[in-house]
């Protein structure tokens, strides 16, 4: 089991945003995290990735929580947040060296699979830019690169779809594929609901702090039978359920 | 103007008060150390004052207060906007006029050394500069208004040369003389303003430029001493200084410091702050040089850069990549410490040199040197700490 969440309760103040969260990443999975605005998903990646600390339950990655061993827990961790985040400081080149450094990658071999993903989404040439003036779609490319060029047990993917183009989506979705072969979790926020469906492995439903739902997309669907055939539509009918009450 | 008496009581807090009172005293010392090796045969130095009196008539420009919004919401009382401009005019008139009294009363002991000039013509040469400065400013009320383009374009330059020629004569042939025409130059000036402006209109796309230049400016001054949110530093790529990265270890243990070293060197703000005070203050101990008040100034000057430096370790606190990196917690502590170590090891040995180059016994260079490596340690390793970690 590669990321273990059980009776996660948290937030960012003293009120629990988020009650009680039980879900798991195995190895070579793709998990949707589905969620309106503010129903905790955010919340969730942040408590992942060590930003927040847990009010109650646990946090595992492969057997490790952030508090027994830091480093071993955040070197099995890639981050991709929502809103690109640089360096204002640091050319596209430096970026990437500053995450090899800060990983403690074997420079040669790094260099190699970064090349690789540099031609990949078209910024071979911009090696010497400052990528604080790129659009958002070239800056979430860095970010995307950045992350990949790590040998992350674990990749934490925040609303990947929007701001990217059509080919870079693909080829982010294709990198996706290619991780989960070698054995690493993906885990991934989204409201590009069709998206998610075609290509996530399973899915995690949250809303107002709660799992609502969890399993396979034949799962769910089986689950509410009359809650439609695509994933937007039991979607929309599960928060439209809760709308009611 | 309250944004300003904010600033100003933010830019004389207890440190700055107390470099200052070394600065303005350094000044002072060297200035009449100086006047005592002058004699009445330099007739040079009677022309570099000129100079400095035609330099000094750019200090003071027209504060309009004008915002881009303005050309919205003022446009359809342009005509109005004259009351208002010569209402910013006389405002600003006794502010830059203030000044021009400063800039004579400094060259007034020079003037009596060298050229022997007599109380009444010394009065004559202020009122020649204060003439000088009204139509420089009229000039400057004149464009704010659309002129044709021969005006535009010729307007400041003649008036700035008219005032030099004028400056050299009096200086130079009578201060009476020099009187006279300034102040025909001024009377000249302000008739012409009256004759152009009721004709054209107001400049606005230039005259908003204008002022926020000018804030940007007096913006820039403040953010010498304190952070100023309207004074954002950016970001330079100083490819010329990547050599000194090249020096740097490059490991895990020092991913920070691989940051840190880069943030330092392109961003403006940190770096414009540490080459800035090292600056002044080698010029100043090379000035002062000798004694206990250059000691003084030495450990104070380190002690501002060192202090001032200590915000940069938060700088990339908002970068959630440097809370989920891999790296063992003090690591950016120690790397912090070994940029800080480094940066005010040069800061020191430029003071260093300024100390030995001006003579100084080198007994005291090296009584320097150890108060400096002590108050780098002590800065580093204690206050630093005391202060971040």
């Amino acid at each position: 089991m590669a990321l273990a969440v059980s009776h996660l309760v948290g937030g960012y103040s003293q009120i629990p945003v988020l009650k009680d969260i039980s879900f798991d990443v195995q190895p070579g999975e793709l998990v949707g995290l589905i969620g309106l605005n503010g129903a905790g998903k955010s919340t969730t990646i942040n408590h992942i990735i060590g930003l927040l600390t847990p009010m109650k339950g646990s946090i595992k990655l492969n057997g490790v929580t952030l508090a027994s061993d830091p480093q071993q827990y955040k070197q099995q961790l890639a981050y991709i947040p929502e809103t690109p985040i640089l360096y204002e400081e640091l050319t596209l080149k430096e970026h990437l060296e500053m995450t090899m450094l800060a990983y403690g990658l074997d420079q040669t071999a790094a260099w190699k699979r970064a090349h690789d993903l540099l031609k990949i989404f078209r910024l071979d040439n911009k090696l010497d830019w400052f990528p604080a003036n790129f659009s958002k779609g070239m800056k979430q490319k860095v970010m995307i690169v950045c992350a990949f060029l790590t040998n992350a047990k674990l990749f934490i993917i925040d609303e990947p779809f929007l701001g990217l183009d059509p080919l870079a989506v693909h080829d982010l979705l294709h990198l996706i594929e290619t991780v989960k072969k070698q054995g690493a979790s993906v885990l991934m926020s989204t409201h590009v609901l069709d998206t998610a469906e075609k290509f996530c492995d399973r899915f995690v439903l949250l809303h107002a702090g709660e799992i609502q739902t969890q399993g396979t997309f034949d799962e769910i669907k089986a689950h509410y039978p009359d809650a439609g055939d695509s994933l937007n539509d039991i979607y929309l009918t599960l928060t439209g359920v809760t709308r009611d009450e | 103007m309250r944004q300003m008496l904010h600033y100003l009581r933010l830019v004389f807090n207890d440190h700055f008060v107390i470099a200052l009172m070394f600065f303005v005293g350094g000044l002072g010392l060297a200035y009449s150390n100086w006047l005592k090796t002058v004699s009445p045969r330099d007739t040079w130095i009677v022309l570099a004052v000129g100079l400095i009196l035609w330099l000094g008539l750019a200090v003071g420009r027209i504060a309009t207060l004008l915002e881009p919004a303005d050309t919205v919401f003022l446009l359809p009382r342009e005509h109005d906007l004259h009351a208002y401009l010569v209402h910013a005019w006389h405002y600003s008139w006794w502010l830059a006029q203030a000044v021009q009294v400063i800039i004579v009363g400094l060259t007034v002991p020079i003037l009596m050394l060298v050229d022997q000039l007599s109380g009444v013509s010394l009065l004559a040469l202020l009122v020649t500069q204060l003439a000088l400065k009204d139509s420089e400013l009229t000039v400057r009320v004149t464009r704010l208004y659309r002129l044709p383009q021969a005006p535009a374009r010729w307007l400041g330059v003649a008036n700035a040369g008219l005032a030099l020629v004028i400056l050299a004569l009096s200086l130079l042939v009578s201060p009476w003389l020099g009187v006279v025409l300034a102040l025909i130059l001024a009377g000249g000036q302000r008739w012409w303003h009256n004759q152009v402006w009721p004709h054209t209109v107001v400049a606005w796309q230039a005259d908003i430029k204008g002022e926020a230049n000018r804030m940007l400016g007096i913006y820039r001054f403040f953010n010498l001493f304190t952070d100023v949110p309207m004074v954002q530093g950016s970001v330079k790529r100083r490819k010329y200084l990547d050599w000194l990265l090249r020096w740097l270890p490059r490991d895990q243990t020092h991913a920070f410091g691989y940051l840190f070293t880069r943030g330092m060197l392109r961003g403006t703000e940190f770096s414009g702050l540490v080459t800035r005070l090292t600056v002044i203050g080698a010029i100043l101990l090379y000035f002062i040089g000798h004694g206990w008040l250059a000691i003084g100034l030495d450990v104070i000057f380190i002690y501002l850069i060192g202090f001032q430096l200590l915000p940069f370790y938060k700088r990339y606190d908002n970068i959630v990549f440097t809370h989920i990196y891999p790296l063992a917690a003090p690591l950016k502590f120690k790397n912090f410490q070994r940029l800080l170590t480094v940066i005010l090891s040069t800061t020191g040995i430029i003071f260093l040199i300024a100390v030995w180059l001006s003579n100084a016994p080198l007994a005291q260079v090296g009584i320097l040197l150890v108060i400096n490596a002590i108050e780098i340690y002590l800065l580093v390793a204690w206050y630093a700490k005391m202060r971040l970690a």
